[in-house]
């Protein structure tokens, strides 16, 4: 079986091909001149033939005239020489009719042979007769075989010119119809040298033609990619030969480079996004910045004077000012520091709880926050932007409870969520900002994003979003909610976790108090 | 590739197509070559010695070729070409000394044929004379007419023709018809016109010739219209008689004058019936006498004896019955030809 799939994947090669190509050339040719050739020459050597057994008859009558002259010379003379001659002669008149034919055949020719036959050999017995007679010296006996023998010497004669006439007649009768059979088969010879010749030219052309067609598609193709198209399609392959083994490499490279372009566009595309998300994120990170030192004060110069006060505050042994000069100093350490760069949760979470402290030394003790953290999380472990709640807490001051400090109410809550619970479908740490002040208009809400409101003031918030969304590379992770004015707002921040929660999940095996 | 594979097959079918026709020529050629060995072989060989070349003698060969063909053997007819002035005796011991099986001959009155004839019984050879016997021989059997029967044909058709008074009838004689046999001839012939013809008499006179002497047959016949007593009717006995006295008759414008009673009905005297030339001829059936020499050569071949004479009946050919006769003849020769 092995040898078989072997052979029939050589014959499909094109070494396989152009040896059978030759082979069928070869096998056309060959036997068509070997048959000319042998018919050519079977048919010279009949012809031949024809004038062979003419001579055949002359040596006979040359025998003929041998056995009878030394006959004669022995009956005269009786040498011994004569009679060697006489047994020579009688033994080549005995070979050469020996070839002639025996048989009672309906053929003129055929009995003139078989006459001479019988009669030679009659003639030789009857000479022999004569021959003996003499050497028992029966003179009268050898006289009268003697004449008996002339008489069927010259009938055998006779009958040898006859069977030349006939011969003669008959061979030229043959050697003109050999003669016209020799110009119809040369003929023949010729148009079939031509059409096998014909034949095996067409057949070459064909398959060679059949091997390289696809070469000069291959080639034309490679032509196209060399010319930098890359869509180009290949023919299909219809033999396993050589060709199709470099077309199928060919397709294959072919193949590979597209998906390499595609894979290097890709990659610059997402590089070309990734610079461009680098550059928003710097330059809202910039804008935040801008407007951030143009309302507040030099945060360097009031972190060193709030230092200075609050080691003044401990030298006059007023606690609760330290404390407040403490806290304003962490605030403004925090945002010097953080400038720009990221945060844990939990360093959040501490700058929030610093400017509710420093807001409440402001309204004394009016706004009332509250939060809520979920046990559990590790709060140190979660990287999220710098300054992102502070903003949400502030906006919820000043724009959600700034009327009604004393029922206003603010919750921070943050939870755990799972990822089917998620719009981002991973697991994440969702934080909640909420108030029950003055809430957001539906209409409001709708817009609140657009350039329009921004324009108005509300770029804090949309500075949290895009940073957020900048930061983790995902959309739907900032959303704020107003059932409508005096129902309060909610903002909704979701953290998504590293590795799904995992490292999250492993730093509370290490810690199950989760602080 | 479909297409391809078309013409490739077309074009190997039509050089096997060339190569066949190439074939065929050349094995016809070599048969052509080679139809002498190739023709069928037979068991027998027999002899046929005439010296007599007239259009009867052929029908009689050809007759008995036919039968010996029907019977494995061929037939030969030796004494032919290069052999032609051999006599049939130097013939006979040609025929032995060749290892015939088998001699059909027609004597010629050569006086050694005995001794021939001997040779050939001592060679085991039998021969088997026709239409001319050669008495106290050792031929085996003879094949021929009864001349008792010739007569009374002869007479009959002769009287026929006779007018009022007395008719000169000449009768031709052969040189190798015996003289017995001559003489039984023209008894019969005279029993038979006294009883046919009344009123009407008959002078008959034999003139002797030679048949294988053609000048003289002919100078001998215009001799004989032209006498004194030119004859009314004129019998011949032999085919070369009959046709040269029609040819002279027919030169000599004597048609209406003499009655040509004819002897073998060949082509040219049926034809002569036809026209009217002659009013009848005594003619033997050919097929009959060519095929009992062979068969009584196979008989004896066969048995080791045969029948000393096999008798082959004459018939009377005259304008009357000469459709009939015709296509006997035709028929005769077709079923032959058919059963061969």
């Amino acid at each position: 079986m092995r040898e078989g799939n072997r052979a029939l994947r050589y014959f499909h090669s094109i070494q396989g091909r152009l040896t059978l190509v030759m082979a069928m050339m070869l096998g056309l040719i060959l036997p068509v001149n070997l048959f000319v050739f042998r018919t050519t020459s079977s048919m010279v050597r009949q012809i031949n033939s024809v004038f062979v057994s003419n001579s055949t008859i002359v040596e006979l009558e040359k025998a003929l005239d041998g056995v009878e002259r030394s006959s004669y010379d022995y009956l005269n003379q009786r040498s011994s020489s004569a009679l060697r001659d006489f047994y020579r002669f009688g033994q080549t008149v005995r070979d050469l009719t020996g070839e002639f034919n025996d048989r009672i055949l309906a053929s003129e020719t055929m009995m003139l042979e078989k006459n001479i036959r019988g009669m030679s050999e009659t003639y030789l017995k009857v000479s022999e007769e004569a021959v003996q007679a003499k050497r028992g010296r029966n003179v009268e006996k050898y006289r009268e075989k003697y004449a008996e023998a002339l008489s069927l010497c010259r009938s055998i004669k006779a009958y040898i010119y006859q069977l030349n006439k006939l011969r003669f007649s008959e061979n030229t009768e043959n050697y003109q119809y050999l003669q016209h059979a020799m110009t119809v088969l040369e003929s023949w010879s010729l148009f079939l040298i031509w059409a096998a010749f014909l034949l095996s030219l067409f057949l070459s052309i064909a398959i060679i033609h059949d091997c390289i067609s696809p070469l000069k598609a291959l080639a034309m193709a490679a032509d196209r990619v060399a010319a930098g198209d890359f869509d180009v399609e290949l023919p299909a392959q219809r033999s396993p030969d050589e060709i199709g083994i470099v077309s199928d490499a060919f397709g294959k490279m072919l193949r590979s480079i597209r998906e390499y372009i595609e894979r290097l566009r890709t990659s610059l595309e997402k590089e070309a996004a990734m610079k461009e998300k680098e550059l928003t994120m710097e330059a809202r990170l910039k804008e935040a910045q801008l407007k951030f030192l143009q309302e507040q004060i030099n945060p360097h110069f009031l972190f060193n004077s709030l230092n200075a006060a609050s080691q003044l505050a401990v030298l006059e042994e007023a606690d609760r000012t330290e404390d407040f000069l403490s806290h304003m100093a962490d605030y403004f350490r925090y945002n010097v520091v953080k400038t720009g760069g990221d945060a844990s949760l939990r360093e959040e979470l501490s700058s929030v709880d610093n400017y509710i402290y420093i807001l409440n030394v402001r309204f004394s003790g009016d706004i009332h926050f509250e939060k809520r953290i979920e046990p559990g999380i590790d709060l140190s472990e979660i990287r999220m932007p710098s300054m992102l709640l502070q903003p949400v807490v502030e906006n919820a001051v000043q724009h959600g409870i700034h009327d009604d400090h004393e029922k206003g109410r603010i919750f921070l809550t943050v939870e755990k969520m799972e990822a089917e619970d998620t719009a981002a479908l991973t697991e994440c740490v969702r934080v909640t900002v909420s108030d029950n002040g003055a809430g957001i208009p539906r209409k409001l809400l709708e817009n609140l994003f657009s350039r329009k409101e921004r324009d108005k003031g509300g770029i804090a918030l949309q500075n949290v979003k895009s940073r957020l969304e900048l930061y983790y590379n995902q959309e739907d992770l900032f959303s704020i909610w107003s059932d409508g004015p005096g129902l309060g707002t909610e903002v909704t921040i979701l953290l998504p976790l590293p590795d799904g929660g995992n490292q999250q999940e492993e730093a509370r095996q290490m810690d199950p108090a989760g602080s | 590739m479909r297409r391809t594979f078309l013409i490739a097959a077309a074009g190997v079918c039509l050089i096997a197509g060339i190569l066949a026709g190439m074939g065929l020529t050349y094995r016809r050629s070599l048969q052509v070559i080679s139809r002498s060995i190739l023709s069928p072989e037979y068991e027998h060989h027999y002899l046929f010695l005439s010296t007599d070349r007239s259009e009867m003698t052929r029908d009689i060969f050809e007759a008995a070729q036919k039968e010996a063909e029907e019977t494995g053997a061929i037939l030969e007819w030796g004494g032919r070409d290069a052999l032609a002035d051999y006599s049939l005796s130097e013939l006979i011991e040609i025929g032995i000394a060749s290892g015939v099986d088998g001699i059909i001959l027609c004597p010629d009155g050569e006086e050694g044929i005995s001794q021939a004839l001997r040779d050939s019984k001592e060679a085991g050879i039998p021969v088997v004379t026709f239409l001319r016997d050669v008495p106290d021989s050792d031929r085996v059997s003879f094949v021929g007419i009864s001349y008792h029967q010739l007569g009374e044909m002869c007479g009959e058709d002769a009287a026929r023709g006779f007018h009022e008074g007395v008719n000169n009838v000449c009768l031709l004689d052969d040189a190798l018809i015996d003289g017995a046999a001559i003489n039984l001839i023209r008894s019969q012939m005279i029993r038979t016109v006294s009883h046919m013809s009344q009123g009407r008499s008959m002078k008959l006179t034999t003139v002797g010739v030679d048949s294988s002497a053609l000048f003289e047959l002919e100078e001998l016949i215009r001799s004989l219209l032209f006498g004194e007593k030119a004859p009314d009717v004129l019998i011949c006995l032999t085919p070369v008689q009959t046709e040269c006295a029609l040819q002279a008759l027919i030169d000599y414008n004597m048609v209406a004058r003499v009655q040509l009673i004819g002897y073998y009905a060949g082509a040219s005297v049926l034809s002569a019936l036809r026209r009217d030339l002659i009013p009848a001829v005594v003619t033997v059936d050919t097929q009959a006498l060519g095929r009992s020499c062979v068969r009584a050569l196979t008989e004896y071949l066969s048995y080791g004896h045969v029948s000393d004479y096999f008798n082959i009946p004459l018939e009377n050919v005259r304008r009357e019955n000469l459709y009939l006769y015709q296509n006997r003849k035709i028929w005769s020769r077709r079923i032959s030809e058919e059963n061969a």
